[in-house]
Parts: C-alpha cells; structure tokens; sequence
C-alpha cells in the first residue's frame, strides 16, 4: 500500500508531534527533527526527510524556582530560557557552542559541549526528565521532574546524545542553579610555550573550568570561569596567575558570544585524549591542522578543531580528504572522536560508529524506532574514503 | 548438572547450595523481603566470572548478581534462582592519578577505594551510608547517592567506563576512560539498572581531588517545618554545599541513645547537617551565609565544625542512623523518595500524619538538599498487626510523593519493595519502552528477573524460563 508523500511540519504540542510521528509511521517515512536549523550539518550527515520542526514546542511547562528546576517545550531556545530563569536569579548551567536561537531540544539531543560551564558540568549532568515521542509514536516520559530519581531504567541518558535517531524530544525537565554572587570568565596569554603550559593546568586542582586557545600564529590564551563569592574569585585569580596566565581580564558577554560561536558550515571535530597525552596531542594536532583553531580543554582532555569554512563544494571535498589524512596522523593518540559533516562517516569506518552499530547499539536504535525512521543516517557510499586506523 | 559445570570454573567450594550456606543470601539491608536462591555461585576472577555467566546463559538460567547485599529495595535477592556473589572480587586493579581514575573489579568496597586513593589527595565521591561495607559493583548497578552527591553527583557522574558480561555470556566495554564517546550513552543506561542488564566486570572511576578546606555546620531547629525552610533558604543563596542532611527529633534520639552519639541536641524537632568545602578562601563567607540562612529561619543555634575529629563525629551520628534505630525495634523499613525542594514542609507535616494515623513511628533521616526522603520505620515484623500498619503508612507516603510531582527512589532502587509504585509513576508506553530496552540487553529477561519494571507492563512479555539446576 502507498502512502502520500508528508509535508514539512512544525507540531505545537505533544499530543500534535505525536500525531506527526504516527502519520510517517504508518506511511514509512523517514522524518528529520529540527530544532532552530542553526547548524545542520552538525552532525553525520542524515537521508534526506520530512522536515518535523519542534520550534513551535516553546515555553514554560512547569516551573517553580525555588524547586531550581524547570520543564519547557524542547523547542525553547538557550536564549528564551535564560530569559525566564534570569528573572529569578537563575541559570542553566550550560554554555553551549552555538547560536543564542538554538533549543535546548537540540542541545540536549546533541549533547553539546558547554566550555567553561560552571562547576564543569555537562548536558547530561542537567538533564533530568524528558517526553519523546519514539519513532512509532509513542508517548513515554522518562526521568522526573525532581533532582534525584533512579526509578526504572534510565532513558534520559539514552536520548541525551542520541542526535534524535530514537525519536522527538518534545519536554524536557532541567535542572538549574542559582546565579552566583560573582562569576565571571577571564581571559589571558600564557605566559610559557605550549609544552610548558598545558602540565600545570592539567594538574590544577581547583574547581577552575578552563579552556586554552590556540589561534594559529598566535601565543596560546587561557580562558577560566571563576565563580562564588568576592573571596573566592579573588583566590582563583591569583591561582590563574600562578598557574601562568598574563594580565587575566575579564571577558565581556560579547567576547564569550562569539568564542561560542560557530559558523553553520563550518568542520567541527571533536577529540579527546588521556590528560596525560595532552602535550603530545595538542601538538600533533597543531601540525596536522595549521590552519585550524583550536581549544583544549585541561580537566576534561578535550579538543575542539574549528577548520576553515568551505567556499563551495569542491572545496568541501578538499578539506574532508585533508582532514581525513590529517587525523591519521593524530589518531594513535585519541581515545574518542566525533565531527560534523559526513567527516564522522570516515572516522565510524575505521573506528566502531553509526552507522555500523554495535549490536546493542543497533537493537536500541530497533527498540525505539524499528523503522528507522528518526533522522535516519546516510549510508556510507557518500562518504569519504575511511580513516587508517 | 548445573552445579557441577559452576563447580568446575569456580571450585565446588565456591558454590553453594545447601540450606544453612544459602541462608546468609535470604534478606539484603531491607528486612521485610525473604528469599531463597537455588544456589549460590562465588566467582573468584573476572575470567571465572564471564565463565559463570556463559554457562548460565548456555543452560538458559536465570541469575541475580549480589554485592555485599547491603541495598535498601530488595533487589539482590534470589527467588530460588541462581544467586552470582561479586564480593571475591575485591581487586583494585590501577590508581592513575595523573589521569584520575582508577579501575576496580566490581567487589571492591566503596570506602576502601577512597582510603587507597587519599595518598594520591583524590578520592571516589559518592558515599552511600553504607559505604564501609558495599560495593562499587553493587553502586553501579543501583546508580547509589550518598550525603554528599548533592554537590558531586551520583555514582552515574563518576563512572566512565565498564567492561560489561551481557546474560548471553558475551562481554562488551561501554564508555570510555578518557572521555564520553559519540553514540548512544549506553554506560550510563546500564549504571542503575540494577542487575538486569548484565554485570559490570571491571569498572573505570573518576576521581576528585579531595578538597582544600571542609567544615561542617550543625544547625538546631524547633520545628521540622523551620528546618525545611532552611534547606530551601541556603540553596536560594547560590551556595552548592557538598552535603545538606536532615534528621527529625525521633532520628536524634535513637542515635544519641546508641554508640554512635554524635552530640546531637535531643530537645531539637530537627537538625540540619551541612557540609561546605572547595579553595579555602570564601569558605568562611559561605559558611556565614548559611548561618544567617538558618537563623532567618528560627534555628536555634548552629555550631560549625573544622577539625576532621569533630567533624567525623557529627558525620558517625547521620551516617549510622539506620543502625542506631534498631534500638527502637527488631526490624526497620527504610524508604527512598524524592519530592521537589519547596514541598519538603507540606510533605513531612503530611508523613506525620500518615504516621500518627496508622499508628506507627516514622523516623526521618534523608538528604534535604536533593528532597530526598528517607522516612524509616521501626517495627517488630512478628507483629502481623503492627507489619500490616507499616505497610499500609508506607504505602500512603509513598502515595503522597508521587502526588506532589515527586520519584519512588531517588538511590536506592526499585527492586522488589518499589515495584508495585511503577505502575502509578509512568503510564504503560514509558514502561513499554524501557521494556525494551531491557531486551536488548537481556533478550530473555533472565538477569534479575522479575525485578524493577512489572512483567506485565512489557507488551512483549514471555515468561521467565523456570529454573534449571
């Protein structure tokens, strides 16, 4: 039996996202979940669907501030929820990459990295419930809407990531914190060369979330978060001082805007290493990238490689097989990776990633949304040449 | 024979099967709940481990893993199952304080793991009240809390990765030490998933570098609806304290009167214990603000520990609380629920009710800062009468927290004793989905069967193949 062809659609309730996902269930059609649409590409490339905006999925479900926790539609952008908890002396401890219009639907989705998030914290530390629509339409609500919760299996850090290919976030229940007294991002050169200056951050064992900035051509800079009240700050940034930042300043929203942002088109890798290999791997990267700006982050081992945007297809082409080679050389060091583009096709070849699952990560994938039918991803003959390694 | 192909991988002395061996196996810390395993195997070794579980899987045999058998929902224990005993496994395998981790086989007890990290200044946060006798092993699989979680997190914040025996007998590593992969976060599905997803062989955790400075605030309240308010009070500040703990009068008392006085005020309706640390400096600054938090709250007077001695006593009364009461009665049922910061007042006032209603003493002890309760009750469990009350009381305040947007367990797991509540928390697709996602892992729900998500929730049910010795 044929189905009509679905139209792009932007649901403005649980109930009408659900309706949604049923009709392409039942008409077998692949469905693409998007948020804002600011960076598509963020992550492997996906078939071609039916747009299913959660844009309209905006606003306050539930929030009490003295609780510190707040349930939104999944289509709530970074910058309207700052907004509502701002009014309270409250935040989302989160500082993710990308534009203020982003959701946090697909923030959590995509478990974006959030440099120099207060106390180090991640998507996943924050998240505490969720509603998906799984990939038959099914309504399940998974977590709460209190801080702590073991109850049942934990499928709130099984949608936390998944880049919705188990179905729609439509809710999501945060947790936040209260804005502190003080806190505030200060930014630096480094005083000693790269091999000099990474050990000692490394080693640092106060709750400083940092970040070292490598810009090509120029002296490594530091950013740090220090937060708490005027003492404390106060400690901190001697202890930055120490830890040999120049003349720290204090960044000013805009200067931290646009650390955070990243162009839509942009090639955006993501790799870690053990903390014990940072020198080595900087460098390694360093030269296997010269153009590319990058941002090391000492306590959680990361590495974000920002390249050169492409000017045209062909150029995109040039820079994927560049970049393909390039990582070779820097992959007997890394222990994770991730990118945007169909890049993460040439890395999941030679390493284990989707879309050649594990076994289990192929029967969570059928459990959930046994059609595939969720921001279905490419196949591989449009990838680039797998990676050596 | 079952027991002879275990025998062979472990040693005959390592299983067990006869009645008086078993019976050390037929309760965890929750008394209430009794039973039986059909035998009990005792792996030494990783590799006798992974062995077990194949053989289990080849001969279609359900099993349940047990640490140290110190959970709180009944879900250790083994129903005329195969029981599999972690607690030979004790070794620490590596202590990478460079790269803080430490990697540990499942047995390894909570605290022991911190006192042989100290020496690098870093340590394993979580710290269940039970911490000096259960296990990693046994944490990940219930995703355990502790005081001071409310500041560092859960044992899911601390584990980054684990070698993993499924139920068929394969063995497959989820995570990564150095850093969260891409892809589906299937360790942390698996942490808290309470045995039925396989058993963790070897495990991966984060470590912290211990604080500079710690104190710890003792604040007395004549009223438990003061103290609530405080807690909400000194969150509202900004302040994350690394613990904030609450115990009402009936809790004071039972430990004041048994070996692990603290120097508790008896006369106080409730106290609350509140913990601080980090950098040094503002660390006074913090601890003002919260005095003045619970003075603006009525306390009665609040006393700030430095030294580590004074401290560790303050610390002794609340983490053996649930010991001190069995001075009270012959058997306690311990509960774990969470409800949200500001209905903390409301409930407890309502638990009093409950209490005075069914005739039973509820002793309140729990992490105030997380909302998350821990109303106890002392009773004498030959009493059908008074057993009959309790259950019907705890039932009632079980009710009361879902009412008000609260969880059924907040850390100590579903188990057995919660499992009838999951049902009221999610509707029937939430409970499918989890269904099926426990048959991923476990196609033939042999691993912990019958435990956390009702049989008959999941739409695909097949029964539990029987027991095959």
């Amino acid at each position: 039996m044929s189905h009509p062809t679905l139209r792009a659609t932007s649901p403005a309730s649980v109930d009408a996202l659900a309706a949604t996902v049923r009709a392409h269930h039942a008409a077998v059609q692949p469905m693409r979940f998007i948020g804002s649409g600011t960076w598509l590409q963020g992550g492997g490339p996906f078939v071609d669907a039916t747009p299913v905006s959660l844009r309209g999925l905006a606003g306050i479900v539930e929030y009490t501030p003295g609780d510190l926790v707040i349930t939104v539609g999944a289509g709530t952008t970074m910058r309207e929820l700052s907004a509502i908890t701002t009014e309270h002396g409250q935040m989302l401890a989160l500082t993710p990459y990308g534009d203020t219009e982003s959701t946090i639907g697909a923030t959590i989705a995509t478990a974006s990295a959030a440099p120099l998030a207060l106390d180090d914290l991640s998507v996943r530390d924050l998240v505490l419930g969720l509603t998906v629509i799984t990939g038959t339409g099914a309504v399940t609500r998974v977590g709460g809407r209190v801080v702590k919760n073991v109850a049942g299996f934990d499928l709130v850090r099984l949608h936390t990531g998944a880049w919705g290919t188990l179905g729609a976030i439509a809710e999501v229940s945060l947790r936040l914190h209260a804005v502190p007294v003080h806190d505030v991002v200060l930014g630096g050169r480094l005083s000693a060369e790269l091999g000099d200056a990474i050990p000692p951050l490394v080693a640092n064992r106060a709750p400083i979330p940092m970040q070292v900035v490598l810009e090509p051509g120029e002296a490594p800079r530091l950013l740090a978060r220090v937060s708490g009240n005027l003492a404390r700050v106060d400690a901190l940034r001697a202890r930055l001082v120490q830890l040999g930042m120049q003349n720290p300043e204090a960044l000013s929203p805009d200067d931290i805007a646009a650390r955070r942002h990243t162009p839509d088109d942009a090639i955006v890798l993501r790799l870690r290493t053990a903390l014990s290999d940072a020198v080595p791997f900087v460098r390694a990267t360093r030269d296997a990238f010269p153009t590319a700006s990058l941002t090391y982050s000492p306590h959680r081992g990361s590495l974000r490689v920002v390249l050169p945007t492409a000017t045209s297809a062909g150029d995109a082409e040039d820079i994927m097989d560049g970049v393909t080679r390039a990582l070779s050389t820097v992959a007997r060091l890394a222990t994770t990776f991730g990118a945007s583009h169909a890049i993460a096709i040439a890395l999941d070849q030679g390493r284990r990633q989707y879309p050649a699952r594990t076994p289990l990560e192929a029967g969570i994938k059928r459990a959930l949304d046994p059609d595939d039918l969720c921001n279905r991803v490419s196949a591989m003959d449009s990838a680039p040449a797998p990676l050596p390694v | 024979m079952l027991r002879d192909a275990l025998a062979a991988i472990v040693g005959a002395q390592w299983v067990k099967e006869r009645r008086q061996e078993l019976a050390v196996f037929d309760a965890d810390g929750l008394p209430g709940y009794r039973a039986t395993p059909s035998l009990a195997v005792l792996p030494g070794t990783r590799d006798e481990l992974i062995a077990v579980v194949g053989e289990l899987a080849r001969t279609g045999t359900p099993l349940v893993p047990r640490g140290a058998g110190t959970g709180l929902s009944g879900g250790a224990l083994a129903d005329d199952v195969v029981l599999v005993g972690l607690n030979r496994l004790t070794r620490i395998i590596e202590v990478d304080p460079v790269n803080r981790i430490a990697r540990v086989e499942p047995g390894v007890v909570n605290a022991k793991l911190s006192r042989a990290t100290a020496r690098y200044g870093l340590h394993y946060a979580p710290d269940p009240s039970s911490q000096t006798v259960c296990t990693i092993g046994g944490n990940v699989a219930e995703n355990a809390g502790g005081p001071h979680c409310l500041k560092y997190g859960v044992t899911l914040n601390h584990i980054v990765e684990c070698e993993v025996v499924l139920p068929d007998g394969s063995v497959t590593r989820l995570g990564n030490a150095f850093g969260e992969p891409d892809g589906y976060d299937l360790l942390g599905t698996f942490i808290g998933s309470e045995g039925c997803f396989g058993i963790a062989t070897e495990i991966t955790v984060r470590l912290v570098p211990l604080p500079d400075a710690v104190h710890t605030l003792l604040a007395d309240f004549s009223s438990v609806d003061a103290a609530a308010r405080a807690v909400s009070k000194i969150v509202a500040t900004g302040i994350v304290p690394a613990a904030l703990e609450m115990m009402d009068n009936a809790t004071i008392r039972a430990v004041e009167a048994s070996i692990y006085a603290a120097g508790y005020p008896i006369d106080a309706a409730a106290i609350l214990l509140c913990e601080v640390d980090g950098v040094a400096d503002g660390l006074e600054a913090d601890v003002a603000l919260i005095r003045d938090a619970c003075n603006d709250c009525g306390a009665r007077g609040v006393l700030v520990a430095t030294e580590p001695a004074d401290r560790m006593r303050l610390w002794q009364g609340r983490k053996k609380a649930f010991g001190a009461m069995g001075r009270i009665a012959p058997a306690l049922v311990v509960q774990d629920a969470v409800v949200p910061r500001t209905r903390l007042p409301e409930v407890l006032a309502r638990i009093n009710d409950i209490g005075t209603l069914h005739n039973v003493r509820v002793c309140n002890v729990f992490h105030a800062g997380d909302g998350n309760l821990h109303p106890n009750i002392p009773y004498n469990a030959s009493d059908a009468d008074e057993s009959a009350r309790v259950h019907a009381a705890m039932s009632a305040i079980m009710q009361t927290c879902i009412d008000v947007g609260g969880t059924i367990t907040g850390e100590h797991g579903v188990g057995l004793d919660k499992l009838p509540y999951m049902e009221t928390l999610f509707d029937a697709e939430s409970l499918d989905a989890m269904c099926r996602v426990r048959a991923v892992f476990d196609p033939d729900r042999r691993a912990n069967p019958g435990k956390v998500v009702p049989v008959h929730a999941c739409r695909e049910w097949h029964a539990t193949p029987a027991v095959r010795r």
